[in-house]
């Protein structure tokens, strides 16, 4: 008997996903005290064009290896609310993007569990784009400390994107199909963490479960999923829990990423972004 | 407490960062100005916005009571 595993897992084993030690081990990087202060960060003054850093952090107390970002107020009914944040590190005026452009337009009570390795020290920064231009939204910002921060990633890609609409790809097909995100990944991934949001400005009410695949289409292999409700084109995270979110076993170069929707009609009005976690 | 700075865009005047660190050297395109302590105070709560025109913080009309999330 021949046993077959995906492709990639024998050369990699089953590694601990950096965020499975912070959960065991994790110790919240505060902002000064109790929860984080709501940022005001403004959209560009043109569509689509990123507007000005705004710091979250002066410098990090200590090594962080998980941000925990809440994005609120992004929805905004009957009017395009697609948008996009970024992650920087650095001094004003010499920012460097560590995670780009994460889509999530139309959220209300978004929230996304980023992986990646920020220095003790690090000032750190966000900045948004979108539809809706000159627009302060007031995204929160955690950062935690985990116990392996030497495998996370100082930098993540961001995949099924468009940075000229400041969109994630939208779903398509009947409840049950798969939307491609990308037909060849570039590079490996350790892990692919999923962020919900809304790609159109049609008020959209549902819930919907979008699940993670490897492979190709037709022979698609479901990963994990997560929940995001929808109330007209705003979305509600529901899920309180970071694995969840960040979802899948190791991916080797050339992997083709798609994403499974439950949507009963109109799928076209639901989108997602995946970020790739490679190795350090 | 920390300085806050606006660094703008020295041709156009659009804001490009907020903070209380920032790049030395700065690079040639931006230009680093201080905030007082009520202008970086409306930037960082919503209250107010950077005008690139008049290269100055702008209070937001109705902004008397805190724009953001209590």
């Amino acid at each position: 008997m021949s046993i077959f595993l995906p492709r990639g897992l024998g050369k990699y084993g089953i590694r601990r996903a950096p965020q499975d030690t912070a959960l065991r081990q994790y110790r919240q990087l505060q902002i000064g005290t109790g929860m984080p202060s709501y940022l005001a960060v403004t959209s560009g003054s043109t569509a689509h064009t990123a507007g000005a850093w705004v710091q979250a952090s002066s410098s990090l107390a200590s090594n962080a290896g998980l941000l925990c970002i809440f994005f609120g107020n992004i929805s905004s009914n009957s009017v395009d609310s697609s948008a996009m944040l970024d992650v920087a590190t650095g001094a004003s005026g010499a920012e460097s993007v560590i995670v780009p452009t994460i889509a999530i337009g139309g959220s209300a009570n978004n929230i996304a569990y980023i992986p990646v390795s920020i220095p003790a020290g690090s000032r750190v920064a966000v900045r948004v784009r979108g539809a809706r231009t000159s627009v302060t939204f007031y995204p929160q910002v955690w950062f935690f400390q985990t116990g392996d921060f030497a495998t996370t990633p100082r930098t993540l890609d961001i995949l099924g994107v468009d940075t000229s609409t400041s969109k994630g790809t939208a779903m398509s097909g009947a409840s049950g199909s798969y939307a491609q995100i990308t037909s060849s990944t570039s590079r490996d991934y350790q892990q692919i963490v999923m962020v919900a949001s809304s790609a159109t400005s049609t008020g959209a009410s549902a819930n919907v479960t979008y699940t993670l695949a490897y492979g190709a289409a037709g022979s698609e292999v479901d990963q994990g999923s997560i929940f995001a409700q929808y109330t007209g084109n705003s979305i509600s995270i529901s899920q309180g829990l970071p694995l969840p979110l960040a979802s899948g076993s190791p991916v080797p170069a050339g992997t083709r990423l798609s994403v499974k929707h439950n949507i009963a009609s109109n799928p076209q009005l639901y989108s997602v972004c995946l970020l790739g976690v490679p190795y350090v | 407490m920390s300085e806050w700075y606006i660094v703008i865009r020295r041709d156009t005047g659009d804001a490009y960062s907020i903070g209380t660190v920032i790049a030395d050297p700065m690079p040639a395109e931006f230009v680093a100005i201080p905030l007082s302590d009520a202008d970086a105070d409306s930037l960082n709560k919503g209250r107010g916005f950077w005008d690139a025109a008049s290269r100055s913080v702008v209070m937001r009309p109705g902004s008397e009571w805190p724009v953001a999330p209590a």
